[in-house]
C-alpha cells in the first residue's frame, strides 16, 4: 500500500475545508449550539467525537470492506455502522469505569452524546460509502473531518462570545443568532466549494 | 408565493401562542404521582398537543437540527423523512418505556441506538424500492434517523415511569413536531429556491428561483427566521400573562 503525501494533504484541505462538517454538510450535532456558550466543555466535546469519529471510520472501513461488501450485504450498513459506534461507545465507557472514575463521573454523561450524533455517524458514512479510499486514507479522512468539526466549533464559540456583548433582537436571542452565526460562517465557506481537489 | 409561506410561519406562531396554556396543567399529566389509575383523554390530547408546540423537538429544544437543514430543499424529501422519523419515534417510545429501566447505565443509550438502527434499515431499505429517487436526494440522513437525539432525550426525561400509552403518545408528538417543523421550513425553501412545490411548479412562477435558498447557508438563515418567529410568539405570550397577572394582583 502506498502514502502518497499528495493524496494525503488533499484529504486534509477537503475534510477540513471543502467539506467543512458543519458549515457545509450541516452535520451539526444536537448538542453544538449548545456548547457552543461555555468553550471549554466544548472543546473537550469536540475532541472527543474527533477521537470517536477516528476510531469509527476505521471500525467501519474494516466491516464494510471485509464484510459488507463480499457477502452482498450493503443495505445492513446502517445497522452495522451503528454497531460498530455502539461497540466503541460502551468499551470506552468501561475503560473509562474500570480505569478512571473519577474522569468518568465528570465527562460520564458526555459519552454518548458523543458518540450518537449526526456528525459521527454521517462522516462515517460519507467516508465509507460515498467515496471509496483505502484504510488509511478512511482514518485520516475521519481524523480530518474531526478537525473541521472542532475549526467550526471554535469560530461558532468565539463568534457567541462576541454576541455577549452585542444586543440582537429578543426573538432572535439564543439559538436563531447562533444559526445566522454559522449561516453567515456557511457563506464564507461557499468559497471553497467550487475547489477541485483530486483524490 | 411568498405570501404562502409567510401564512404557514404564521400559522405555526399561532399554533405556537397557543400552547402556553397547555404547557402548565400538561406538566402535571406525566407525573409518576397518577401512576395508579390511567390517564384520561384529556391529559393525552394535552400531552400530544404540548409535543407538538410548546416542547417542539426542533423549533424549541434544539434536537435534530441537522437531519431538518440538510433535507428540507424539497418537500418531498421532507415529507419521506418526516414519516420515517415519525415511525421510529413511536415504534422507539414502545420499546424504550418498555425496557428502559432494566438496562444498565451504561448500555442504554449504544442498546437503545442499536435498536432503532435495526427499524431504520428495513425502512431506508423500503423508501429505496418505493420512492428512489427522493431516497437518493436525502441520502445518509435517511440512516441517521437513528441517531437524531429525540428519542434518546425523551426516553431520558420520561421513561423513568414505564406506562406505555403517555410514553407512545409522547414519542408521536415528538414525531408530528418534527414532522411540523420539516415540512414548514421545506415548503418555505422549495418554494424560495425553485418556484416549485411537491414537484410541480407554482402558477406565476415560471422562471423563478433564488437558488441561495436551497443552499447550506439559506437553510441556516430559514431556520433561524423560523424559531425567531416561534420565540417571537412565545415572548408575546408571556408577556402579556404577565400584564394581565400584574392587573389581578392591582
Amino acid at each position: 500500500m502506498q502514502f502518497p503525501a499528495s493524496e494525503f494533504s488533499s484529504i486534509l484541505i477537503a475534510a477540513i475545508f471543502v467539506q467543512n462538517v458543519v458549515f457545509v454538510m450541516l452535520l451539526c450535532s444536537n448538542n453544538f449550539f449548545k456548547t457552543a456558550k461555555s468553550p471549554a466543555t466544548g472543546l473537550i466535546y469536540s475532541a472527543c467525537i474527533t477521537v470517536c469519529v477516528t476510531f469509527a471510520s476505521a471500525g467501519a472501513w474494516l466491516v464494510n470492506r471485509y464484510l459488507l461488501v463480499p457477502f452482498g450485504l450493503k443495505f445492513l450498513a446502517p445497522f452495522a455502522f451503528v454497531l460498530v459506534i455502539a461497540l466503541l461507545e460502551v468499551v470506552a465507557e468501561l475503560l473509562l469505569i474500570r480505569f478512571a472514575p473519577a474522569l468518568h463521573r465528570r465527562l460520564g454523561r458526555l459519552l454518548p452524546a458523543t458518540a450518537f450524533n449526526c456528525a459521527v455517524l454521517g462522516i462515517v458514512f460519507y467516508n465509507i460509502q460515498t467515496s471509496p479510499r483505502g484504510f488509511f486514507g478512511a482514518v485520516f479522512y475521519g481524523f480530518c473531518a474531526g478537525l473541521g468539526y472542532i475549526l467550526a466549533f471554535m469560530i461558532t464559540a468565539a463568534a457567541m462570545k462576541k454576541l455577549e456583548y452585542s444586543n440582537p433582537p429578543t426573538a432572535f436571542g439564543g439559538l436563531p443568532i447562533a444559526l445566522i452565526t454559522a449561516g453567515i460562517m456557511s457563506m464564507a465557506f461557499m468559497g471553497f466549494m467550487n475547489i477541485q481537489i483530486l483524490y | 408565493m411568498n405570501e404562502n409561506s409567510g401564512d404557514l410561519n404564521e400559522k405555526a406562531a399561532l399554533e405556537e401562542s397557543a400552547q402556553a396554556e397547555a404547557t402548565g396543567p400538561a406538566e402535571g399529566a406525566v407525573s409518576p404521582q397518577a401512576a395508579g389509575e390511567g390517564p384520561t383523554a384529556s391529559e393525552l390530547l394535552a400531552l400530544l398537543r404540548r409535543g407538538i408546540t410548546a416542547r417542539n423537538p426542533v423549533l424549541v429544544r434544539a434536537l435534530a437540527l441537522a437531519p431538518v437543514l440538510f433535507v428540507s430543499t424539497t418537500l418531498k424529501n421532507g415529507l419521506l423523512l418526516a414519516g420515517v422519523t415519525l415511525i421510529v419515534l413511536i415504534l422507539m417510545s414502545i420499546v424504550s418505556s418498555l425496557i428502559y429501566t432494566r438496562i444498565p447505565a451504561y448500555l442504554r443509550a449504544a442498546l437503545l441506538t442499536l435498536i432503532a438502527a435495526a427499524f431504520v434499515t428495513p425502512l431506508c431499505m423500503l423508501s429505496n424500492t418505493a420512492a428512489p429517487n427522493v431516497a437518493a436526494s436525502v441520502g445518509i440522513f435517511l440512516p441517521l434517523v437513528a441517531v437524531n437525539g429525540i428519542f434518546l432525550s425523551r426516553a431520558e426525561h420520561f421513561d423513568g415511569d414505564a406506562r406505555l400509552l403517555p410514553a407512545v403518545i409522547d414519542g408521536a408528538a415528538n414525531g408530528l413536531g418534527f414532522a411540523l417543523a420539516i415540512i414548514l421550513l421545506s415548503v418555505i425553501r422549495e418554494v424560495l429556491g425553485s418556484g416549485m412545490l411537491y414537484g410541480r411548479v407554482l402558477p406565476g412562477m415560471q422562471n423563478f428561483s433564488f437558488s441561495f435558498a436551497l443552499m447550506p447557508a439559506g437553510g441556516l438563515f430559514a431556520l433561524a427566521f423560523l424559531i425567531a418567529i416561534v420565540q417571537f410568539a412565545r415572548q408575546n405570550r408571556q408577556r402579556k400573562e404577565q400584564k394581565s397577572a400584574g392587573r389581578d394582583r392591582d
